[in-house]
């Protein structure tokens, strides 16, 4: 008999992982399998023949960090460690969500909800770590990114995470050319060249930059 | 283009110009804030325009909105101080700014009330076709919408 051990990853409030089958051959007598922690278990009591034991792992209620547990199927111990994972913070924004290219150096919100002063941005699942990353209040964090990092067109990948939880859902900052500008006076009748009036139906000219 | 909640599409646009025909719906609006909107959300600051129910405007041969207008002689061809049009001929005429709500339309040539052939629009783009006055002189036009007009200093080449 070969026991592979199993791993698991659960992130709180998750529905429970999915059960694990563990094939079990080179049987020569019948084997009791019983779980050696409650929140292990198996879907039957004994096994008779060669086949699969499926192991159910109900984490819901173990706090964050690496659990071990053990099920025995006849002398044999199959460990299986599960991961758990505080829920990642809730990230909604960042602001500005959008900075033009060539900009100086940036102060950038992070918005969300269940920050700490341990909470971690990342940046393209990077840890960010060149600039402090500021605790505000448990719904928003601060920190600054440098120049560098506007110089060309670029979709930044945001995220944050708490010791022992999830990482968040992205949200991204872009990095493009600036928005458009209307010009002074800007918005004239195609045909005559005024301005400061629009009527409806008529074609107009518009003069700026950045469209 | 955004005015208030009504949105636009450009006819064209190059880095620094774009045009546009104002939406229809403006009509009754007596001001609106124009936004250029790029990479569906990145947004100009708004201009405020006061919105007219017409302001008509005619095309002119070089773009400048002065000078000789964009114009049809009677035969097709382009009206010009080479090809100047014949008193008591009609001409074509192109502008914009005419209105949406059946505006009256009317064009005076150096200050006479000429015969209105045809006005129509499509697009924001008005044809009309007037008939020169046999009195006409220097062939100064002025286009009236409702009760606003064009700018003076448009004209056509006259025999």
């Amino acid at each position: 008999m070969s026991l592979p051990s199993l791993s698991l990853r659960y992130v709180q409030g998750d529905p429970a992982p999915a059960p694990l089958r563990v094939s079990v051959t080179s049987l020569t007598q019948v084997v009791t399998v019983q779980s050696e922690v409650d929140w292990l278990r198996v879907l039957l009591a004994t096994l008779a023949a060669n086949g699969d034991v499926q192991i159910v792992a109900d984490p819901s209620r173990l706090a964050p960090g690496i659990r071990r547990g053990t099920v025995r199927i006849g002398p044999v111990g199959v460990e299986v460690a599960v991961t758990v994972l505080a829920a990642a913070p809730l990230l909604v924004a960042v602001e500005p969500a959008r900075v033009a290219i060539g900009t100086d150096d940036t102060e950038i919100m992070v918005r969300g909800s269940g920050f700490t002063n341990r909470t971690m941005v990342q940046l393209q699942t990077v840890p960010w770590g060149l600039t402090p990353v500021r605790f505000v209040d448990s719904t928003t964090l601060r920190f600054t990114l440098p120049k560098t990092y506007f110089s060309a067109e670029f979709n930044h990948s945001i995220t944050v995470q708490n010791p022992d939880s999830a990482v968040s859902k992205p949200v991204s900052l872009a990095v493009g050319r600036p928005a458009p500008a209307i010009a002074s006076r800007g918005v004239v009748s195609a045909a005559s060249y005024a301005g400061d009036v629009i009527s409806p139906g008529e074609i107009l000219t518009i003069f700026g930059e950045n469209f | 283009m955004h005015f208030d909640g009504l949105l636009a599409t450009p006819l064209y646009v190059t880095p620094r110009q774009l045009s546009v025909v104002v939406p229809a719906g403006l009509a009754g609006a007596r001001e609106v804030n124009v936004i250029v909107e790029r990479d569906f959300d990145w947004r100009s600051v708004p201009v405020r325009m006061v919105v007219w129910p017409a302001r008509p405007g005619l095309f002119t041969s070089d773009s400048s909105g002065r000078g000789l207008a964009a114009a049809l002689n009677e035969d097709g061809t382009v009206n010009s101080a080479a090809n100047p049009a014949a008193k008591g001929s009609i001409v074509v005429l192109w502008g914009t700014g005419g209105g949406v709500e059946n505006l009256p339309q009317k064009v005076f040539i150096d200050g006479i009330d000429c015969e209105v052939l045809y006005s129509g629009a499509k697009d924001g783009l008005w044809q009309i076709n007037a008939r020169i006055p046999d009195f006409a002189v220097k062939g100064e036009i002025v286009w009236r919408a409702g009760e606003r007009e064009s700018a003076e200093g448009v004209i056509l080449a006259l025999k």
